[in-house]
């Protein structure tokens, strides 16, 4: 459920988003605010079906069909594509703002939840991977985290494999595949969105990820510009919940 | 020291029998009937005893690491964890039953009514399978009962050996699903205690 926050949990969230947002700023990514709703159907063509299923909407006072955000990564690449069209990049952008998502995608997830995330834009191949799993691998450094793990692998390679066992993969039934997982093969990627890189973030204690991230090279081109893309999000109460439980 | 949760009932046994094979020293079934909660002798695991339907809960949330649990409660609750092995043991079949030459699989029709406590499996059979409408009612037990009542046309329900239904007067009209014990583990700690849960789980499966 959505609550209120009170004070001293309000003053942790802003420590922590203070020392986060201040390491993206040194790392040349700068801020960029995108509204809370907007036109459906100016987002919706970029939107995974998991997040369009998800999302709240409804109609304004003119009966036009509006979104309140499910996810912050697509209005960056309709920006990207609209706005910053003649721009060529690389375009580095962080943002920190609530999303809204009717239903639970993970257990404990609220319908208003605040992901912290950056978006890597025209840089290709694994010069763009290796800098935002870096910048992901500083995020938790700097949060104060204890034994966080980032544990990667690849949707392209995925893609590629018979339709069985992508399959029993995306399900993670290793029962039907009649043998033990590999780490990387754990990992449950969202083959409609992401390309390439796919990576996880979490610490021992907890029972769910903290943040996730990777390749989608095919999502700017639907807001009429291509351009190779990476980036990551992490949920700040989950942060906040896992730095609080290795303070015990 | 991982948490373990396994299904109280007909799974119990058989469950512990696979960790002594292992070399877990824990107690027989008979011997913790009222605990809900024990490691084994050499404190190397700790086990969870709790409702079949509650495993995938409790490793879904986190609370136990691994669990087992039949298949069908798998199916049934469409819990997001993970599946690692299929042990092979506490074999039985979701079917659907009706007293004897009442239907056959192809006159069942439009408007049954179907008593099951498998709700989610009974809905996608009639309606993904079959493609046809039926009123379905949720049982917590005896559902055998349903059709010599007239409370059901039909059930769906778990057998094993298939007594229970002849007992009753009842004959399988069609098989849904093959069920057997699965070792389940926490989509997250599958990965963050990797190595510790995989070298059990190889243990466990050169043992079944």
């Amino acid at each position: 459920m959505n609550k209120d926050l009170l004070p001293p949990e309000v003053t942790a969230r802003r420590e922590i988003l203070q020392k986060i947002t201040n390491l993206l700023e040194r790392a040349g990514y700068a801020e960029i605010v995108t509204p809370t709703f907007e036109e459906y159907d100016r987002l919706s063509a970029g939107l995974p079906e998991h997040l369009k299923t998800t999302a709240y909407r409804f109609f304004d006072h003119r009966g036009t069909q509006m979104i309140l955000r499910p996810d912050i990564t697509t209005q960056i690449a309709r920006v990207a594509g609209t706005r910053l069209r003649e721009q060529n990049g690389p375009l580095r952008f962080y943002y920190s703002g609530d999303v809204y998502r009717a239903a639970q995608l993970e257990i404990g997830q609220n319908q208003q939840f605040h992901q912290i995330g950056v978006e890597l834009l025209g840089v290709s191949g694994a010069r763009g991977d290796q800098e935002i799993l870096k910048l992901a691998e500083n995020v938790l450094r700097t949060s104060g985290l204890k034994n966080y793990r980032i544990e990667q692998t690849n949707a392209g390679q995925i893609q590629r494999l018979p339709a069985k066992q992508r399959k029993a993969l995306q399900r993670q039934d290793f029962a039907a595949l009649g043998r033990l997982p590999r780490l990387s093969e754990l990992l449950s990627v969202d083959l409609d969105y992401y390309t390439g890189l796919y990576f996880e973030c979490f610490v021992p204690e907890m029972g769910y990820i903290l943040g996730s991230g990777g390749r989608y090279d095919n999502l700017c081109a639907v807001f009429g510009r291509q351009r190779p893309a990476v980036g990551f999000a992490f949920n700040l109460d989950k942060l906040l919940l896992a730095l609080a439980a290795q303070k015990e | 020291m991982l948490t373990i949760a396994l299904s109280k009932g007909y799974l119990l046994s058989e469950a512990l029998k696979v960790f002594r094979k292992v070399g877990l020293r824990v107690p027989a079934a008979d011997d913790i009937s009222r605990k809900l909660e024990f490691t084994d002798a050499d404190k190397k695991c700790r086990f969870l005893i709790v409702r079949p339907a509650d495993v995938p809960v409790y490793v879904e949330y986190g609370a136990a690491d691994l669990g087992i649990a039949g298949k069908d409660v798998l199916v049934e609750g469409r819990h997001k964890i993970t599946e690692l092995l299929d042990l092979k043991f506490g074999y039985c079949r979701l079917v659907v039953a009706t007293l004897k030459g009442a239907y056959r699989k192809d006159t069942l029709r439009a408007g049954l009514r179907v008593a099951t406590k498998f709700l989610n499996s009974a809905t996608e059979y009639f309606q993904e399978k079959l493609d046809i409408d039926v009123e379905l009612i949720k049982l917590y037990g005896s559902v055998e009962l349903a059709p010599l009542d007239g409370l059901s046309d039909v059930i769906v329900d778990l057998v094993a050996t298939g007594k229970t239904l002849q007992e009753n007067g009842l004959e399988v009209v069609d098989e849904i699903y093959i069920s057997t014990a699965r070792l389940i583990a926490n989509r997250v700690k599958a990965k963050s205690r990797y190595k510790e849960i995989l070298a059990l789980a190889q243990r466990i499966k050169k043992a079944v």
